[in-house]
């Protein structure tokens, strides 16, 4: 499915997404997609009928209050969650159909994760944290791992160890240790919530380059809409269904926000 | 405590109701076992002190020709002291077509013994013609009153009835002597006759005696006062403490006391640690909640005593259990250990100080375990509720990985199942602890049963040859050395003599035996790499353990008196023999012949052919004239090995009891780990790292634990068992530790399997480890 040759004849991602853009597949196409918790009078609707497409390369912004479901849609587009029902199209291979173990190789190869809290290994250096990562998806994993972190500006810190780390360095090699693997999909949920302004600037920036110049379909899960004038898409959660959304012609820099 | 954190503890306990169990389940463990083993010790050794004081175990005994002429004297003697004389004599028996040394001990004609009474079991006391039978030969051959027996009598074999059966304090543990402690009942046993009828009763003189009892047992100078009357006399006495059966008996029930105390508390360390673990873990997953409850006001009294109420929870989890089954396990061990001895004295008491003793002392330990928790809990700065940072510690690179550079080459995930051995030292030094314990216990039972064999087969298979020794009546040896010789199921047949005897250097004594053995001896190896071979032409070989009791150098003279003939000669040291079960002289028995100026041997040791018949060649050799026992040296070595059967039961207890123990804390420390690192393994797990992987490093940094644990436990128990078996020696014995090459080996399988099997479930959580709910947990 999910093929390791992959891992090891990495492909010019530009023109995997130019290729899937012409073939006219979506980097992500979700159909009458559900998602609930629980069963009888207690069942949670997470996710009520969502349907989206977004396509290969593009950032995009996903806009909710709490609760709306912005979360339960990162882990279900990014295989840790299985949806109640729908279809969940990522280049095309419906993922909802996958099997525990393909799933978890779709996780390895395809799919970043940022989190909030950056979960980083606090007994592995920065270096190290994207390494583990690195490692499992094919050569050369640390020169690699030394790459994905330089991209994101922390060359000189790559032996500190997390503890040694500014909330915003730890982000940073949260991202590294995302993008190292070049997924085809970068799922950030609320990754500057935990940071202050110019640093969730920077760690925005870094991520809208990714998009830009690496081609990597980035999602970015916030309540914060003034990072909406970043994306090149905003997409507007309500109570488990999309309100509304928008492509934005020309979206402003990172360092240009301001919350 | 308020109502709210009251249902807090509750469902605090619910959520890790798994790791609560394990805590509670060690402190059961302890509370069983030092109930048992203290309700064991106690009613052991009330059962023997009262049987002791009901039927009057002599305090002090006198042998010796007048021994009852003092009996005036002596019951003038500070406590009320009892007395009684009486006549011993040891000859052949023959029962149920067995023959056998049989000892008879004279009673008053009618009536109860004024000292060193009889428990009567069945029938009544003997009288002319009769005799009653000591309980463990009666047991043997089913005897019972009205059935007949032969004694050997100066005039041949005789008839005598059984008038009944019963228990003697001096025999408890039918010993034959202190030399003679393991026997076998179709070797030796004890009959009581009519004291008027002893002098016709066996082939040889009776031995004359004086047994005191002091009816006031506060009166401790009536043994002083006894043996210095004795001593005027020329007369040896014995006090309680050179009683065979006494000795060997209270040599048992002390190291059962010593038990009693030593493993209670290493259950209860081991349930210290899991109780520990268990609740440092809660309070550092709860340092934010903690922080909030401070913020708010609460006063951290209350935290600390929230806290100790969770480790007094597990305590009193365990404590009902643990009662229960140490009472009932107290139990059968007292009915196996008296059973075992054929002691119908089975005195189960419940005592409540001992119950509440382990009590006690399992909520001290879960409160011990509870405090240093409970306290960091009290300490919580308000500002920790606002911490985000994984808890764990600050990260560095392993000790292993500093040492050795090329480490670093490893791949990322072992390194850090590396460095997560020290990511938490506290725990993972208690859990190394725990490991060591628990092997240590059963290295302690395994080391001492390995001793038990390794030494009966030594002495069986190694040192002495011979298939069986024929006691002979005064005069027949060379009669029956011919008859035995010309037994188509013999292949060699030797005389030689078995002497009670004393041996004298200066100031020191021991009583033992002189064995004489001719040159050139195929029967017996004498087990010393650089003395000889074969009994020396002149002097004496002593037994390594006599070296010390007598304070003998080689080439030291040393007398030997003989029991029987009062004889006595004086031989130099030709060298020591180290012989695990026997504290005895050897000589060379023509010398010994030709120093006495007359023919010494009692019996014939005889070796039988490969194949033969043992039983058979039991029957006919015993049906010879002049026979007086026969004793089958393998059903000696298999009685002894029965007598120590107990110790193989309590090495498998143990076994379980320490796997259990250390799966438990295995258990816990491993939940506590994987818990305390959810996030970021589930992190790994969103990021694709496959569950089998992320299992197998987890699998990795706990056998690693166990790893470093093993070793430890084996030099820990290895040098617990060896200070145990030095406390357990007896005069003259001299055992060290034997283990076999493999215990350790199994002993060290056995812990990792419980590893093994304490990983599983723990390893089960980790791969439905719900990642959503994890990264959920920690975003908006
Ligand atoms: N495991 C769960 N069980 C029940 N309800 C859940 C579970 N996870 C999420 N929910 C509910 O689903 C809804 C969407 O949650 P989530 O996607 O986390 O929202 P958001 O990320 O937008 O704040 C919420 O109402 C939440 O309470
Ligand atoms: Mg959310």
């Amino acid at each position: 499915m999910w093929s390791r040759t992959r891992q090891t004849s990495k492909p010019d991602l530009a023109a995997v997404a130019e290729q899937a853009a012409e073939s006219g597949h979506p980097a992500v196409r979700l159909e009458s997609l559900t998602k609930t918790y629980g069963s009888g009078a207690s069942t949670v609707h997470a996710l009520k009928n969502v349907r989206l497409e977004v396509w290969p390369g593009e950032f995009v912004v996903l806009l909710g209050p709490s609760g709306s479901g912005k979360t339960t849609l990162l882990n279900v587009v990014g295989g840790i969650e299985r949806p109640t029902s729908g279809r969940i199209e990522v280049a095309g291979t419906d993922i909802a159909a996958l099997s525990e173990a393909a799933r978890t190789e779709y996780r390895r190869t395809r799919v970043g994760f940022v989190f909030q809290f950056f979960n980083l290994v606090p007994s592995l250096t920065a270096l190290e944290n994207v390494e583990i990562i690195a490692e499992l998806t094919g050569p050369d994993a640390r020169a690699r791992s030394r790459a994905a972190l330089a991209g994101v500006g922390l060359a000189e810190a790559a032996d500190r160890f997390p503890g040694q780390l500014s909330g915003g360095q730890q982000q940073r090699v949260a991202i590294a240790r995302a993008i190292v693997k070049e997924p085809a999909l970068l799922l950030c949920d609320e990754p500057t919530g935990s940071l202050d302004l110019e640093v969730g600037r920077q760690v925005l920036g870094v991520l809208r380059a990714l998009a830009r110049e690496g081609h990597h379909t980035v999602i970015v899960v916030t309540h914060n809409s003034a990072i909406a004038a970043m994306a090149d898409h905003v997409v507007w959660l309500r109570s488990g269904t999309i309100s509304r959304q928008e492509k934005v012609r020309s979206p402003v820099e990172a360092a240009d926000l301001w919350w | 405590m308020s109502r709210v954190l009251r249902a807090k503890l509750r469902r605090d306990v619910w959520r890790q109701r798994w790791q609560f169990t394990a805590v509670a389940i060690v402190i059961a463990l302890g509370v069983c076992v030092f109930v048992a083993a203290f309700d064991a010790y106690r009613n052991l050794s009330g059962s023997f002190d009262r049987a002791y004081t009901d039927q009057r175990l002599p305090d002090v005994v006198v042998t010796g020709p007048g021994a009852s002429a003092l009996a005036g004297q002596m019951s003038a003697l500070p406590g009320h002291p009892a007395v009684q004389a009486r006549h011993e004599t040891e000859t052949g028996l023959r029962v149920a077509g067995h023959t056998l040394l049989g000892r008879v001990v004279g009673i008053p004609d009618g009536s109860q013994p004024e000292v060193a009474r009889l428990a009567l079991r069945t029938g009544r006391l003997p009288g002319p013609g009769q005799v009653l039978v000591e309980q463990h030969l009666a047991d043997h051959f089913h005897l019972r009153p009205g059935q007949s027996i032969e004694l050997l009598g100066p005039s041949g074999w005789q008839h005598v009835t059984v008038s009944g059966t019963g228990l003697s304090t001096e025999y408890f543990w039918p010993a034959r002597s202190a030399q003679e402690v393991m026997t076998t009942p179709d070797y030796f046993g004890v009959l009581f006759a009519p004291e008027s009828g002893i002098s016709t009763a066996g082939s040889t003189p009776p031995v004359e005696q004086l047994a005191v009892y002091a009816q006031d047992r506060a009166a401790a100078e009536l043994v002083d006062g006894t043996r210095s009357i004795a001593a005027a006399h020329g007369l040896p006495s014995a006090v309680r403490a050179d009683q065979p059966s006494f000795h060997a008996l209270d040599e048992d029930v002390k190291s059962i006391g010593t038990f009693a105390t030593l493993l209670p508390c290493l259950f209860l360390a081991a349930a210290v640690v899991g109780t520990y673990v268990l609740l440092s873990r809660l309070v550092a997953a709860q340092r934010a909640v903690i922080g909030t409850l401070t913020a708010n006001g609460l006063p951290p009294s209350v935290l600390r005593r929230h806290y100790l109420g969770y480790g007094l929870a597990a305590g009193a989890a365990g404590v009902v259990p643990g009662l229960v089954g140490g009472y009932l396990f107290g139990d059968w061990f007292t009915t196996q250990y008296t059973s075992a001895l054929g002691l119908p004295l089975h005195v189960t008491q419940l005592h409540p100080w001992t119950l509440l003793i382990g009590a006690g002392a399992a909520l001290a330990a879960a409160a011990l375990a509870a405090w240093a928790p409970a306290r960091a809990a009290a300490a919580t700065s308000p500002a920790e509720a606002m911490s985000t940072a994984p808890a764990g510690g600050r990260g560095r690179r392993s000790l292993l990985e500093r040492v050795l550079p090329p480490l670093r080459g490893m791949r990322t995930r072992w390194r850090m199942a590396a460095r997560s051995i020290t990511r938490n030292r506290k725990r993972s030094l208690l859990t190394i602890g725990g490991v060591a314990v628990s092997l240590s216990l059963v290295l302690v039972f395994a080391g001492l049963r390995d001793t038990v064999s390794t030494v009966v087969d030594r002495q069986f298979g190694t040192i002495q040859r011979q298939s069986a020794e024929v006691g002979t009546a005064p005069g027949a040896t060379p009669g029956v050395l011919s008859a035995v010789s010309a037994d188509p199921a013999v292949r060699a047949a030797e005389p030689y003599a078995r002497l009670d005897a004393g041996l004298t250097n200066g100031p020191h004594r021991f009583d033992t035996l002189l064995i004489a053995l001719p040159a050139g001896t195929a029967m017996h190896q004498f087990p010393s790499a650089d003395g000889p071979a074969q009994p020396p032409a002149s002097g004496v070989l002593v037994s390594q353990g006599l070296k010390d009791t007598l304070h003998l150098g080689l080439g030291d003279p040393v007398t030997i008196t003989l029991a029987q003939s009062g004889r006595s000669l004086t031989e130099p040291v030709a060298g020591f023999v180290d012989e695990p079960m026997n504290a005895v002289a050897y000589i060379r028995l023509e010398h010994l012949d030709r120093t006495l100026g007359a023919p010494s041997a009692t019996g014939v040791l005889l070796q039988l052919r490969t194949g033969a018949d043992h039983d058979a060649a039991r029957q006919r050799i015993s049906a010879l004239p002049g026979v007086q026992s026969y004793q089958d040296t393998n059903a000696l070595a298999s009685a002894m090995r029965d007598a120590f059967s107990l110790y193989d039961t309590l090495v498998g207890i143990m076994l379980l009891f320490a796997a259990i123990m250390a799966a438990a804390l295995l258990f816990n420390a491993m939940s506590a780990n994987v818990a305390e690192r959810s996030v970021e393994l589930g992190t790994l797990r969103a990021a694709g790292m496959a569950p089998g992987m992320l299992a197998r490093l987890i699998a990795v940094e706990n056998l690693a634990l166990v790893a470093i644990g093993i070793p430890v436990g084996l030099s820990v128990g290895t040098l617990l068992a060896r200070g145990l078996m030095a406390t357990y020696q007896t005069q003259g014995y001299h055992w060290s530790l034997q283990m076999q090459a493999l215990t350790p080996v199994y002993v060290a399988l056995g812990i990792l399997l419980a590893a093994l099997i304490a990983q599983t479930p723990v390893l089960r959580t980790l791969r439905r480890i719900d990642i959503a709910r994890i990264v959920r947990e920690r975003s908006l």
